[in-house]
């Protein structure tokens, strides 16, 4: 029997295909340098090869190979540029703090590399096992990194409450694509769309139903979906503070790159509506629980968890309207702005972390704004996007997500949205106050140096540029919406 | 030629804002500050000045097509917004008067601000001003006008309130931003009407086809009126508000409680005409209403008038310079109502320059005699400070209108222009008055000259020392400006003129440049003379005791107390609007908030904390309960979609 070598196109999974031989190679150099400093600047050379990498072929005909298992389209491209900037900003938070608290091993950051490695294969898979793979992957990335710090009790606990909980979901997914492939007779999701196209009754299936049901579990825990999201505020709160800011925002951007995947290529609205309710309504009291639990933290650390949340739910408004015009650039534009605003508000808290003690209470802020002026700025920056102000971001992103919501019928959802951003205003300019109006007759000490300093300044200005170029950026990203298919 | 232009025009406004940033987040020392502020205002001039004369280099009709959009800032369904500027010669000439008086201020300041407790701040905001008013003149569309129109305001709102320690300072502040805001709010009706409209804001779509608003009725306050008028009425309220002008005027002399040197540059060369700048920008729209651009005539030559009354009875050196203003605003703004664009721009132009130099001298005056600003305790500055003296000479010889300074050429012009007539007709009312104005002018600077510099020093508490060379150097320059700027628009050259000429063919509002009028020329500079002598028979040779009260009070009685009391406008807005605002206001926070909107508000905070805490002890910690909570979602996702297909 001939055996034929299929023709595979590794450009299709460039980017993170370069960043898990880059995080080999890192992981041996590594042995060979005293200064990990260095270890980080090798890992930002690494992270800017892979998004080098998809740069030819941003704006060019999706290309799919591996059997059609991967897939290089704009979406994916848009995606692994978002991961590659959190991951480097994600790094300059890191290098400090690691020393600062005595937890500083070379491993850091080739893991960090595989984690992002594999959360981009999430934007690159266009089959169910691919996805899965890829979602186990970065979880177990994600363990080692939450119990980083384990000379900490808590950050063990974190690691634990992730593997059990992670391990829990990871069933329901992999059952879920256990019974689609039942009905349908493939993972591979274009497949699965043709098949659902063709075939009235398994359209109806209650199996394939269930299977999607169970998919949307798998994925709603990962981005941390009401009510599958508990784990959240108990891990963020316990990982090493630079490890929650990248869960917060990397783990979420490639969450919701698979989430879109699943609903855009295997279950399209035109062909099978019937999800779209339940992910409105789940996203309404995602929203709605996410903000009012915010409003009752004291703990910055877990009060950005639930705004976190909060900001799933956001989201997850332009993934029910997904079908409409221009849904597609506002989900992506969303996640941009989200990420890179909840990253740099975990700055500051980075900031005021001293080696071994803990300082995570709201009141702790009190003055920071003055004594640090980058840094408050900067924080000022984040609070106002987060809460929704214009000119920033994160204004016109909230505000593009609840007009294709609007427009797809679900006006009540936006009104939730609307109402829920009204609740989380309080919060952020709680955080506001703290910092420049009220202060302590002992501060907080507080470290900042000039990698933290350059990451924060890059995210806060990238914050504000982002909405000052709302259209530019919409365009950059919404190429994808043709080729999306 | 025009691609170079297209990377200088937004390095003119990126300039100021990085030097802004560069002092909010490198500088802590306030000379430095003052150094990289100068820098980068004065970069701005240098590079202002290479795209004006790139402009004046090009082919007549091109010159207003510099039109360069940098990105579409605001794409929202109709609303389409580019963040666009627009250099064409009335732009140049207001750009060249901002970063050139700019940095004269700027570096003024260096020296003024020594001893302050926050100069970094006070640079920033300066900076700051400097771009925000950039962008108001170099917008090409009017919401990127607007949003410098509303940056000069809160930059000119922070600059009042610099002392906040001093309750007027943070009263006239607050009193400055209010009343703004209300002209503000007449400017936003115009734009959303020009939107409806038009469906764009920008000024290449809006004025070629201005005309059609005058034929289009609305319902107005009183009946069908032509929408242009509603219009430029509704831009008019805005222009009262930022140019002083009756009846939003009452901020600005309050707005001295800044610091001086913020004064010149905000309150008297540039931010308070951009009203101005609005009419003459906007001309194709108040050309199509003959009743608004007779009401922005009246309003501006009863501001002139009213002000300048007001000046004569003022002690406070730089209150007279305040009303001054105000009057000096009046003329432009009758200008610009009666079509006559260029005589308003000129005279914006040298108004600028010399009102600058006056504010600058006035500061001078006042850091040199430790902050001392009643003129009765002044008095025979003269000899301690002769270069502040000559400078201040050259201002009010400018501003008095003698022949020869700038504002003689520049005020001829708009008293000219009544006379002659324009489109719109003759104004020869109108010009009598703004001539008495210009009479009255010349008698509250010689009254203040002579009060100030000459006689002897009354109140001899303190010591007056001349300033140091960075204050006064900017004076010099001033003081030479002054003196010369009258010929960038000389009777017979018409240089302005013609500059200006394809901004005012996109309307058909091209005057032939007006001829020198020289019995006029002759009567206004007679009377002026003669008023300044009168000033200083009255105040110039007695020695007056250090609390005197005016002698004219003796002859002109109550209408002297008028002039005093600023013709009770104050008062006025207290009794009728102030205190039954706050007498309202106080009623709601009484009675009606804590009942109603309280109860309302804090059940609903209740409501959020009480369910916030619930959520929170929900959040035991422990593994088991979080994962029946995930059951639970399971059983409902997977409820609904055997719900879904059961159905």
């Amino acid at each position: 029997m001939e055996f034929q070598i299929p023709q595979t196109d590794f450009t299709t999974i460039g980017p993170p295909l370069v960043l898990s031989v880059w995080a080999t190679a890192l992981l041996l150099i590594d042995l060979f340098i005293a200064n990990k400093r260095t270890t980080a600047i090798l890992a930002l050379v690494g992270l800017a090869a892979g998004a080098a990498v998809a740069l030819p072929f941003y704006g060019q005909t999706p290309r799919v190979s591996f059997e059609g298992m991967a897939l290089l389209d704009d979406t994916a491209i848009a995606i692994d540029w978002i991961l590659t900037l959190v991951t480097a900003i994600t790094i300059l938070f890191a290098m400090d703090y690691l020393k600062r608290q005595a937890i500083e091993m070379g491993e850091f950051y080739p893991v960090l590399l595989f984690t992002t490695s594999a959360m981009m294969m999430m934007a690159h898979g266009r089959n169910l096992i691919v996805l899965f793979i890829s979602l186990e992957w970065l979880s177990i990335g994600l363990y080692i990194l939450a119990g980083f710090a384990y000379p900490r009790i808590r950050s063990q606990e974190a690691a634990m409450k992730y593997l059990l909980y992670g391990a829990f979901a990871a069933g329901f997914l992999i059952y879920g694509t256990a019974l689609v492939y039942g009905v349908t007779g493939t993972v591979d999701m274009a497949t699965i769309a043709d098949q659902l196209r063709a075939n009235q009754a398994m359209r109806t299936s209650p199996l394939l139903l269930v299977g999607l049901g169970l998919l949307l579990i798998g994925f709603g825990y990962k981005i941390s979906m009401v009510p599958f999201h508990m784990w959240t505020p108990d891990v963020y709160e316990g990982s090493p503070t630079p490890v929650s800011a990248y869960m917060s925002a990397a783990t979420k951007a490639a969450g919701f790159a698979a989430l879109l995947r699943v609903v855009q290529i295997a279950f399209p609205v035109d062909v099978l509506p019937t999800w779209q309710i339940i992910v409105a309504i789940l996203a309404a009291l995602t929203m709605v629980i996410g903000n009012i639990a915010a409003v009752a933290q004291s703990n910055i650390k877990r009060m950005l968890a639930y705004s976190s949340i909060a900001h799933a739910g956001f989201i997850l408004c332009a993934l029910v309207a997904i079908g409409e015009p221009g849904a597609v650039q506002s989900y992506l534009y969303y996640i941009l702005a989200y990420a890179l605003t909840n990253l740099g508000a975990f700055a500051v808290v980075i900031a005021l972390e001293q080696a071994g003690e803990e300082r995570f209470d709201i009141a702790d802020l009190a003055g920071i704004g003055w004594r640090q002026p980058l840094l408050g700025a900067a924080m000022a920056v984040f609070m106002l996007s987060l809460a929704g102000v214009p000119p920033l971001a994160g204004f016109f992103a909230k505000w593009l997500v609840f007009q294709v919501a609007y427009q797809a019928g679900f006006w009540w959802l936006a009104l939730i949205g609307l109402l829920s951003s009204v609740v989380s205003a309080f919060y952020y300019l709680r955080i506001i106050v703290n910092m420049y109006m009220r202060e302590r007759s002992e501060p907080v000490p507080s470290f900042t140096t000039a990698p933290l300093l350059l990451g924060v300044g890059v995210a806060a200005l990238l914050v504000v540029v982002q909405g000052f170029l709302t259209n530019p950026v919409l365009t950059l990203v919404g190429q994808t919406v043709a080729a999306g298919r | 030629m025009e691609e170079t232009l297209f990377t200088l025009i937004p390095a003119i406004i990126v300039l100021p804002l990085l030097g802004a940033l560069i002092n909010t987040f490198l500088i802590r020392d306030g000379r430095r500050a003052g150094m990289v502020a100068s820098l980068a205002c004065g970069a701005a001039f240098v590079v202002g000045l290479a795209a004006f004369a790139l402009l004046a280099g090009l082919p007549h009709e091109e010159q207003t097509h510099i039109d360069l959009t940098l990105w579409q800032w605001i794409d929202a369904g109709p609303l389409d917004v580019p963040f666009g500027f627009l250099f064409d010669p009335l732009s140049a000439v207001m750009v060249l008067l901002i970063t050139g008086v700019g940095s004269l201020i700027h570096v003024f300041s260096i020296g003024y601000m020594a001893h302050d407790a926050r100069p970094v701040r006070y640079f920033v905001y300066l900076n700051l001003f400097v771009a925000a008013m950039l962008i108001l003149v170099l917008a090409n569309n009017y919401l990127l006008l607007f949003l410098g129109w509303e940056g000069v305001g809160l930059c000119s709102y922070l600059l009042i309130g610099h002392s906040f320690e001093r309750k007027e300072a943070r009263y006239a502040s607050m009193k400055a931003f209010v009343m703004n805001r209300i002209g503000d709010f007449g400017l936003m009706l115009a734009l959303l009407a020009l939107f409806q409209h038009f469906g764009s804001l920008n000024y290449g779509v809006i004025f070629p086809r201005a005309a059609e608003l005058a034929g289009q009725q609305i319902n107005w306050v009183l009946g069908p009126t032509a929408l242009a008028s509603a219009i430029a009425f509704c831009m008019l309220i805005g222009v009262s508000g930022k140019s002083a002008q009756i009846p939003l005027w009452t901020w600005l002399p309050d707005a001295m409680a800044g610091p001086t040197p913020a004064s010149a540059l905000i309150h008297a060369a540039t931010m308070v005409t951009s009203g101005v700048y609005l009419i003459v920008r906007s001309h194709s729209i108040f050309l199509q209403t003959q009743a608004i651009s007779n009401l922005t005539v009246y309003v501006g030559v009863a501001t002139a008038f009213v002000a300048a009354s007001i000046a004569i009875g003022q002690y406070d050196i730089k209150r007279v310079l305040a009303f001054s203003t105000v009057s000096q605003l009046g003329f432009m703004v009758a200008a610009a109502g009666m079509g006559a664009y260029t005589a308003a721009i000129f005279h914006l132009l040298t108004h600028g320059v010399f009102k600058a130099l006056l504010f600058l001298g006035a500061g001078s005056v006042i850091h040199g005699a430790h902050d001392v600003q009643d003129m009765r305790r002044m008095g025979g500055l003269r000899s301690a400070m002769p270069t502040t003296f000559l400078t201040y000479m050259a201002g009010t010889l400018a501003l008095s209108g003698i022949p020869i300074w700038a504002g003689f050429f520049s005020k001829d012009e708009i008293i000219g222009s009544a006379f002659h007539g324009t489109r719109f007709g003759t104004y020869p009312v109108s010009g009598t008055i703004l001539i008495i104005t210009a009479a009255l002018t010349a008698f509250y600077m010689a009254r203040q000259v002579s009060l100030v510099f000459l006689g002897q020093q009354r109140d001899t508490s303190y010591h007056a020392h001349e300033s140091e060379p960075i204050m006064t150097i900017p004076l010099w320059i001033l003081a030479v400006g002054s003196t010369i700027a009258g010929i960038i628009n000389f009777p017979g050259l018409h240089f302005l003129d013609h500059f200006l000429e394809p901004v005012f063919e996109v309307g058909h509002a091209v005057q032939e440049p007006l001829e020198f009028n020289i019995p006029l020329a002759i009567i206004t500079v007679v009377l002026a003379l003669a008023a300044g002598w009168v000033a200083y028979q009255v105040y110039g040779k007695r020695q007056w005791k250090k609390t005197f009260r005016d002698p004219l009070a003796r002859y002109l009685g109550v209408f002297f107390e008028g002039f005093e009391q600023r013709w009770y406008a104050d008062d006025v807005y207290d009794t009728m609007v102030v205190r039954p605002f706050k007498a309202t206001a106080s009623f709601l926070s009484r009675i009606l908030d804590p009942l109603g909107i309280d109860g309302l508000v804090n059940g609903a905070a209740w409501l959020v904390g009480f369910g916030g805490r619930g959520l929170r002890r929900a959040q035991t910690g422990y593994v088991r309960s979080y994962t029946l909570v995930f059951f639970l979602g399971v059983i409902a996702v997977l409820g609904y979609f055997g719900f879904a297909t059961v159905r």
